[in-house]
């Protein structure tokens, strides 16, 4: 269930057969994202209202259902049912179009993220390129939101929030490269899973340190500091405290949604949630392993890991390798790759049977008794489904990888919120400040330190 | 038809209609700024069909690049030389009979040789990036390799440019 | 329904590619023709580019001529950010000394 639909509209056997079928999957997966982006946003608001509550030593909401749990709905209706003003002077196409577009500029940057292993709507080979240009493309609704206003101060407002979210895109840029100078690839699913084994200055390559091997711990002090100005160029990115100039309430009024009343603020408040959430997975995904575990072995088998030639590190836990030859234990799933990259995979289910891989290689794997020969091919990962799920292995796979890595973004997200009400907020001369003369040297000395040690110890 | 290919014509036909009717837009629209924004949605289309040809590392450039910085300074120019209270800033494009003209003979031209030497023209192969590697590394390998010396170049050209540029939009200082 | 299957985009992808990207490169010459104000003779020239990028990238893939053209295209978007970051510097350089930034005006230096 890899549905790769950028290269998978061209051979799409997944989709042969009714067209309607084809476009009817297609649309299912962006049904269930925005509900998901939806609900996700929603939920949000509660929980930024309940965190301000708690950190204020107050409660927060408390009326609406038990512990105030149902007010994210109230709020909801209340703002579909406002009225919905257009200014006059306004330009009405623009100023209708714009909350759309800064709404589809965040949400689109979801197909692209790794929710478990191979897993994302759009696996995507240049995935964090296309997460930060898309983030990136956020700027130009902001600026047709403040312009179609036909105000003066939302005009302000959208200016001083454009310049500030392209200047904090240069350090987000560079913190970036640094991590993937080490993997060597844009893919989202190929950094998490790069960040499975090693610790390459101890010597253990190998090793499955789990939370150890993550990247913000790979090169001691300078990953880390990669992690933190990544981390504080996404809360500019996002507009929020301590960058929260352009919607400061005591500064601009509204900045550059002033103008905008009912369901159209909504689509601005989900838009701020959803760009939040997709800013902390890049941290997540970059930074913390993605969907891995923060320990090393999950349920006493292992998880994920890579190999690099045919004697690979597998040997001796269940897959040995002699002439090309590779054994598996029953009910794996085995990834193989022809070429570079891993192409499918596909649960092995009985030691006489003999798969296609690819309709268009026609590789064929032969397994014979707990053997599996690969023509062509060369076994780059294995996973073991703890034999306690036997079948249901690739779902548990695919749930706890979800479980990891909502996790982690839910937790980043927290310290956003975290932050908000703890912190005061930076003038505008400040936060350029501190982007030019501070964050965009730091990350560029990061950069090269990190890319130093990789060329010298790296694996 | 088969359905893939019957997508892909649907996605590219409707792609193609967009990017033409919003380059209309560009060359005829009275108001500059919805000039702009229809140039946003022919560079979204250029990605679209950047995609389509499977050069996915282009598609990311284009909307990083063009889109998240050529347009962002394009707006701020129009912003920043125009009085922005006033929301129909008028911009009238004079398209006079000579112009329209000689544009119609530029496209019947373009298109004439084309459709003349369709027969030449080498017959449609796989597209490149599904075979081996991606096209970000095969660019990048490139750019190491055959296209060193203009990288470097390029990179030079664009210090130079962003410090003229920086020097030459900073405010005058009004001595004495 | 074979014979016009035989003239869409999936049989002949090069020759459609290249018509749009005519198209474009047409509204864009038109754009700088008939345009007054500088900013739009710019984006003119935007449209022109993207229109040549459309031609690299369409005889890359569907030509067989090789890698060169996405990276070429690269190279083409590279130098139009250059540009248009200095030709904006100029266009803000003429407001600020002259209040207007209408191309048929700016004739002082005929004088």
């Amino acid at each position: 269930m890899t549905p790769d639909l950028v290269t998978g509209i061209y051979d799409a056997s997944l989709l042969d057969g009714n067209i309607l079928f084809a476009i009817g999957v297609i649309f299912l997966f962006a049904f269930i994202l925005i509900n998901f982006v939806a609900v996700f946003a929603g939920i949000c608001t509660y929980a930024e209202r309940k965190v301000a509550g708690h950190m204020q030593a107050r409660v927060g909401p408390y009326v609406v259902g038990p512990h105030g749990i149902l007010q994210w709905l109230a709020d909801a209706v209340k703002l579909i049912l406002k009225e919905d003003i257009i200014p006059e002077k306004a330009d009405r196409f623009l100023f209708r179009a714009a909350p759309y577009v800064v709404f589809a500029g965040s949400f689109v940057c979801w197909v692209a993220l790794p929710f478990a292993p191979d897993l994302s709507p759009a696996a995507l080979d240049v995935g964090v390129l296309y997460i930060i240009a898309f983030g990136s493309s956020v700027v130009l609704g902001i600026l047709m939101a403040g312009w179609a206003s036909g105000n003066k101060w939302a005009m302000f407002g959208a200016m001083r929030s454009a310049a500030q979210i392209v200047s904090y895109e240069v350090p987000t840029g560079l913190t970036i490269l640094a991590i993937v100078m080490i993997v060597g690839s844009l893919n989202m699913h190929e950094i998490s899973r790069a960040q499975a084994a090693g610790l390459p200055f101890l010597g253990g390559t190998d090793w499955h340190l789990g939370i150890g091997s993550w990247f913000i711990f790979r090169y001691p002090p300078f990953t880390i500091f990669a992690a933190l100005i990544l981390y504080i160029c996404a809360l500019a990115e996002t507009n929020r405290v301590p960058f929260d100039i352009p919607e400061a309430e005591s500064e601009l009024v509204a900045g550059y949604h002033t103008e905008y009343t009912g369901f159209r603020f909504s689509i601005f408040f989900l838009s701020e949630y959803a760009n939040m959430f997709v800013v902390s997975a890049i941290v997540a995904t970059l930074f913390l392993g993605g969907w891995l575990p923060p320990f090393g072995k999950p349920f006493g088998d292992h998880f994920y890991e890579t190999t690099s030639e045919k004697t690979g590190s597998l040997a001796g836990q269940g897959v040995e390798t002699a002439d090309g030859w590779k054994l598996a234990r029953q009910g794996s799933v085995v990834l193989v790759s022809v070429g570079e990259r891993p192409k499918h995979s596909i649960p092995l289910a009985d030691g006489s049977t003999v798969f296609e891989l690819t309709e268009s290689t026609g590789r064929r794997v032969t397994i014979d008794g707990d053997k599996i020969k690969v023509e062509d091919g060369k076994i780059v990962s294995g996973v073991w489904a703890a034999s306690l799920f036997g079948e249901w292995a690739p779902l548990v796979r695919i749930l706890e990888g979800m479980a990891w890595f909502f996790g982690k973004c839910f937790f980043l997200v927290f310290v956003m919120m975290w932050l908000r009400w703890t912190i005061p907020r930076y003038r505008v001369d400040q936060l350029m400040d501190l982007c030019w003369k501070k964050l965009t040297p730091l990350a560029f000395i990061n950069l090269f330190a990190v890319g130093l040690l990789h060329w010298a110890i790296g694996g | 038809m088969e359905t893939s290919k019957l997508l892909v014509n649907v996605i590219f036909y409707a792609v193609a209609a967009f990017a033409v009717v919003s380059a209309f837009g560009v060359a005829l629209s009275k108001n500059i700024v919805r000039s702009a924004f229809a140039l946003l949605a022919v560079l979204f289309s250029a990605a679209a069909l950047y995609a389509l040809m499977k050069a996915d590392f282009i598609f990311a450039i284009q909307i990083l690049v063009y889109v998240g910085g050529i347009l962002v300074l394009i707006i701020f120019a129009i912003m920043l030389t125009q009085r922005i209270v006033d929301v129909n800033l008028s911009n009238p494009s004079v398209p006079t009979a000579p112009a329209v003209a000689v544009v119609i003979c530029v496209l019947l031209i373009l298109v004439g040789v084309l459709l003349a030497n369709s027969g030449e023209l080498p017959k449609a192969t796989a597209p490149q990036a599904v075979a081996d590697k991606p096209m970000t590394s095969v660019v990048g390998e490139m750019l190491m390799r055959d296209y060193l010396y203009p990288f470097e170049i390029v990179s030079v050209l664009l210090l130079a440019c962003l410090i003229g540029a920086a020097f030459l939009a900073r405010k005058e200082v009004k001595e004495g | 329904m074979s014979g016009v299957e035989k003239f869409l985009f999936t049989e002949r992808p090069l020759e459609h590619m290249l018509v749009v990207s005519s198209i474009l490169f047409c509204c864009g010459l038109l754009t700088i023709i008939t345009r007054r104000n500088a900013v739009s003779i710019l984006m003119g020239v935007e449209l022109v580019l993207n229109a040549a990028n459309l031609n690299f990238v369409a005889f890359s893939q569907f030509g067989g001529r090789g890698p060169d053209g996405p990276t070429v295209v690269l190279f083409v978007i590279i130098l139009a950010a250059a540009e248009a970051a200095v030709a904006l510097a100029i266009i803000i350089g003429i407001y600020q000394n002259f209040g207007r930034v209408d191309v048929d005006a700016a004739t002082l230096m005929k004088e």
